[in-house]
């Protein structure tokens, strides 16, 4: 993408892309990735990050309090997580449904890129972030001989 | 009001308007995007909030994506202009593309000169893997145009300078304008989470914003009503999100020291 002066067709282009970046967002229930409007939940902000030997998965809960409030669940290649709020909350939920819906809890599974242990996961909450520390599974690899 | 730019050869991309005359007098300009924790738009918005700053104008742009905000059934322009006096506050409720923010902030700044603005002030978070277990408030760095001997780099007082690194995005952009064309900056990072709203952030922006510019804005509602804001700027963030990926992949490595 260059910039700032193609008047040609590469800017129109651009717009027309953004265009329909922004209506496929728009029209494709954007929404659901944030809400489950079924079982009523709050699926929330997170963060995955991959170091050599580690697999850290933050999470935004906001008014979730306690340990007591988690439950908490792993496989090799997923992370499920529910949480329940300290008081629900209500809020708007706009689209087609136009509605101020009550929502007292956090649901979310995570598919992870990489393989890790479970059964080695540490998980720490603290002013309403989730942070889970996997330990990366270590495939056994084989030393490459050079002719 | 004027929103035909003269002697221009090709089209403008951003224009600013204002709804009329305004009772401004050499502002400092605020200027609050989303991107690291959005902590310039929640600043900004509870600065104009707290403040009761009229709506001053709104910008267009053929660079902007096609939506419209509607909030309280009144469809809203996505970036406005708030203001009274010597207080200015740009504030987007969109996520910037890159190209959006190269022809913005070149506005902003010209506008800000047309205004005999005294500063333009950058407001921002700057990512930090500490801040997930931080305790007490997060640290302020600062940037600044001006010269070390400028009355104005006084009344920053103690706040770290940030002395070496790279800065990315919409604000890079803004530093870059005002240095070409000579307007005053100072831009503020607090230490921020990256892909969380951060009103904890956007409220250490504000305590080193009132000695600055003589305010005595208090920032205990913002840090009372924190759950609520990071739980109703879930989805601003989530499309931030995208955005600065988008404008990362085509600066430095590490996007933010």
């Amino acid at each position: 993408m260059t910039y700032p002066d193609d008047d040609g067709r590469e800017e129109d282009s651009d717009i027309f892309a953004e265009i329909d970046r922004t209506v496929d967002e728009v029209f494709s229930g954007f929404h659901r990735s944030l809400f489950d409007l079924e079982t009523r939940c709050l699926k929330p902000l997170y963060r995955i990050e991959v170091s050599e030997d580690q697999l850290t998965v933050t999470f935004d809960l906001p008014c979730v309090e306690g340990k007591e409030d988690l439950l908490l669940s792993a496989t090799e290649d997923s992370f499920s997580l529910e949480a329940k709020m300290r008081k629900p909350v209500f809020l708007m939920i706009g689209g087609h449904h136009q509605k101020n819906l009550e929502f007292d809890k956090y649901s979310k599974k995570v598919k992870l890129p990489v393989k890790v242990n479970p059964e080695s996961a540490k998980a720490r909450l603290s002013n309403g972030l989730l942070v889970v520390r996997f330990p990366i599974k270590k495939s056994s690899g084989s030393s490459v001989k050079i002719e | 009001m004027s929103k035909v730019s003269m002697a221009s050869a090709t089209q403008k991309k951003v224009i600013i308007s204002e709804y009329a005359a305004s009772n401004l007098d050499k502002p400092s300009v605020i200027v609050g995007f989303p991107e690291a924790g959005l902590v310039g738009t929640i600043a900004a918005s509870y600065l104009i909030q707290t403040l009761s700053l009229p709506e001053l104008g709104y910008v267009e742009s053929s660079l902007e994506p096609a939506v419209i905000v509607v909030q309280k059934s009144m469809p809203k322009f996505p970036i406005r202009l708030f203001g009274k006096e010597d207080l200015a506050i740009f504030i987007s409720d969109i996520p910037l593309t890159a190209r959006l923010a190269y022809e913005l902030t070149d506005e902003i700044v010209r506008w800000s000169l047309l205004h005999n603005s005294r500063v333009l002030i950058g407001i921002t978070g700057i990512p930090s893997e500490e801040r997930v277990s931080m305790e007490g408030k997060p640290r302020v760095l600062s940037v600044s145009t001006a010269e070390r001997k400028d009355p104005i780099i006084e009344k920053l007082g103690g706040v770290q300078s940030f002395d070496e690194g790279v800065i990315a995005g919409g604000y890079a952009l803004l530093l870059k304008r005002c240095l070409s064309l000579n307007q005053p900056n100072i831009t503020l990072l607090a230490e921020s989470h990256l892909q969380f709203p951060d009103p904890g952030a956007a409220a250490a922006i504000i305590d080193v914003l009132n000695p600055l510019l003589s305010m005595n804005v208090d920032v205990k509602q913002l840090l009372d009503e924190s759950e609520q804001i990071r739980l109703k700027m879930r989805e601003l963030m989530s499309r931030t999100q995208q955005s600065m990926q988008q404008m990362s992949q085509q600066a430095a490595p590490r996007v933010y020291a």
